[in-house]
């Protein structure tokens, strides 16, 4: 009787294991019907993680940029006026 | 006769074939909307304008397929060559284009859908992306599917050969989808863990490989890998920073100078070789080229400068490095340089052993240069000239061939390390052995040498 229920119990969970792999493969898969690669779970996990911390470092040095050409922009018109336009 | 191409199956967007000698791609109606956007919003204006992207003309289908959408005739390349065949700065070049085309594609909404190496082709020194159909909508919030494949064909083998040795290349012949990353990170010196992009993009990607693969204890757990295109864009620039700052010095490596330094000619010797190359390739006007053993491709040029497609091969990555610099500085549309240990020429690789063509399946070709090289391979290696000049055959009908007899100090140099078991290599040898399969058209004493250049054709 023990027995019949352990084996049942294995079977229920075996059963639970595939319908949560099938539907794991189901999203994994919904997300972009072009995808034929295998993108790698560890490499998405990681590509997550990392692109959050990237995109700040991203933005930072973007504005750090701006400033910096703003900075130099200005003092090359104070040295030198108007830069020329091509209109 | 649809001849589906050996290297397109992977994608089911569409495929390559030949049909009656010309090159066709398919797309496929499951592509249409990619297909179209592709074309509609810009991207390939923007990128065949800026030869990134191989162009092309669209035709009307020429097969029954009822899963046909569209049918492309793409601009042919003039060699196809293969990531294990290129010099460090060839992959690295391919690398920033591939990550060039991937800013450009997310500024029109789209994204590559890969990052293989093999996607990339040369045109003389200017890489561009051959597949039409790497490019899918972008959707904010998706990551980068191919973040894994560019580490593995790029990013990899690059930092192998930067901060190990170059030669790790190699290992690009053996791994067909790119070098492991588990292996790339075990291998590399433990000074690149002081770089971040190294540090996050391959020896932490490793490991996050390790832990989430399917056969890791637990299964792959399913977690959030939402990216926003901000990080995104700070994951490419990462990307093509990390790449960037990868550097590969050529050493002084025996070959790499022979011409400025080492090499035994007089100037005398070297303008008449040349004045009977320029004379023989005048006459023959070959419409490709081959040069085997061509150092840093001083001879190459003498036929790509006429407007021929040429391929230097040589087995020093210093003298393809440099051959390939030199290209990118005159951008050079016609001479390509490449790796070739004509020991062990590439094979056919990967699946069926077709995937990627071997040396000898990527000819025949017009003609084939094989200057001061005879020596490398029959007394290095002790091929049999008979051997020898069975391959030569195979590759081509004309050839230049450069005899370097014994009492040159080239080939002393050789045997002076190793006993002379060759009493066939002499100029009556060679002309016995090559006659097999050639006939002498022409053959001169080149001035201030013992050396005789042959312009031989096949039987």
């Amino acid at each position: 009787m023990r027995c019949k229920k352990m084996v049942e119990g294995e079977r229920a969970g075996r059963v639970e294991r595939v319908v949560l792999l099938t539907l794991g493969g189901w999203l994994i898969g919904r997300g972009d019907a072009q995808a034929y690669l295998d993108p790698g779970t560890g490499s998405m996990i990681l590509q997550a993680v990392v692109a959050g911390f990237l995109g700040l470092a991203f933005t930072l040095r973007m504005y750090w940029q701006k400033l910096k050409d703003l900075v130099s922009g200005s003092s090359r018109r104070a040295d030198e006026g108007p830069e020329p336009s091509d209109e | 006769m649809v001849d589906q191409l050996a290297a397109s199956f992977r994608d089911p967007s569409g495929f390559l074939y030949r049909q009656d000698g010309t090159l066709y791609r398919q797309v496929n109606s499951s592509y249409a909307s990619d297909f179209e956007k592709l074309m509609g919003s810009g991207l390939y204006e923007t990128l065949t304008g800026r030869g990134l992207l191989i162009p092309h003309q669209r035709v009307a289908p020429t097969n029954s397929d009822p899963a046909v959408y569209a049918v492309l005739q793409p601009e042919e390349i003039p060699f196809v060559s293969y990531p294990y065949e290129w010099c460090f700065g060839q992959l690295k070049a391919a690398a920033l284009a591939t990550l060039e085309i991937q800013l450009v594609a997310l500024d029109h909404g789209m994204t590559l859908k890969d990052a293989s190496a093999y996607n990339i082709q040369f045109v003389g020194a200017r890489p561009t992306l051959i597949d039409t159909l790497s490019f899918t909508e972008y959707h904010e919030g998706e990551a980068w599917v191919a973040y894994r494949q560019y580490c593995q064909h790029f990013l990899a083998p690059l930092a192998l050969m930067a901060y190990h040795d170059v030669r790790l290349g190699q290992l690009l012949r053996t791994f067909i989808d790119g070098v492991p990353l588990d292996l790339t990170s075990g291998l590399l010196r433990r000074r690149t863990w002081l770089r971040f992009g190294l540090v996050t993009n391959l020896h932490l990607h490793a490991r996050a490989q390790g832990r989430y693969s399917a056969s890791a204890e637990g299964g792959a757990p399913r977690r959030s890998t939402k990216v926003s295109k901000r990080g995104l864009l700070g994951l490419i620039d990462s990307l093509r920073r990390t790449t960037e700052a990868l550097r590969w010095k050529i050493g002084a490596s025996e070959w790499v100078y022979y011409y400025e330094k080492e090499h035994r000619y007089s100037d005398l010797a070297l303008e008449a070789k040349e004045r009977h190359l320029d004379d023989w390739i005048d006459r023959l006007a070959p419409s490709s080229v081959w040069d085997l053993g061509a150092n840093t491709g001083r001879f190459s040029r003498l036929a790509s400068r006429r407007g021929i497609p040429t391929v230097a091969f040589d087995i020093d990555f210093g003298a393809v490095e440099r051959s390939f610099q030199k290209g990118r500085a005159e951008n050079d549309g016609l001479l390509l340089p490449l790796f070739q240990d004509l020991t062990n020429p590439s094979p056919g690789n990967g699946w069926s052993g077709e995937e990627r063509a071997s040396l000898e399946s990527r000819g025949p070709v017009d003609l084939v240069l094989a200057l001061a090289l005879i020596h490398h391979l029959a007394i290095s290696n002790n091929v049999p000239l008979g051997q020898v000049a069975k391959y030569f055959a195979g590759l081509s009908r004309w050839l230049v061939i450069e005899f370097v007899p014994k009492g040159d100090s080239q080939v002393d140099r050789l045997l002076s390390s190793r006993e002379d078991i060759f009493p066939h290599y002499h100029v009556e040898g060679f002309e016995s052995a090559f006659g097999e399969y050639f006939a002498v058209r022409e053959s001169v004493q080149i001035a201030d040498t013992e050396r005789r250049l042959y312009l031989l054709e096949a039987h």
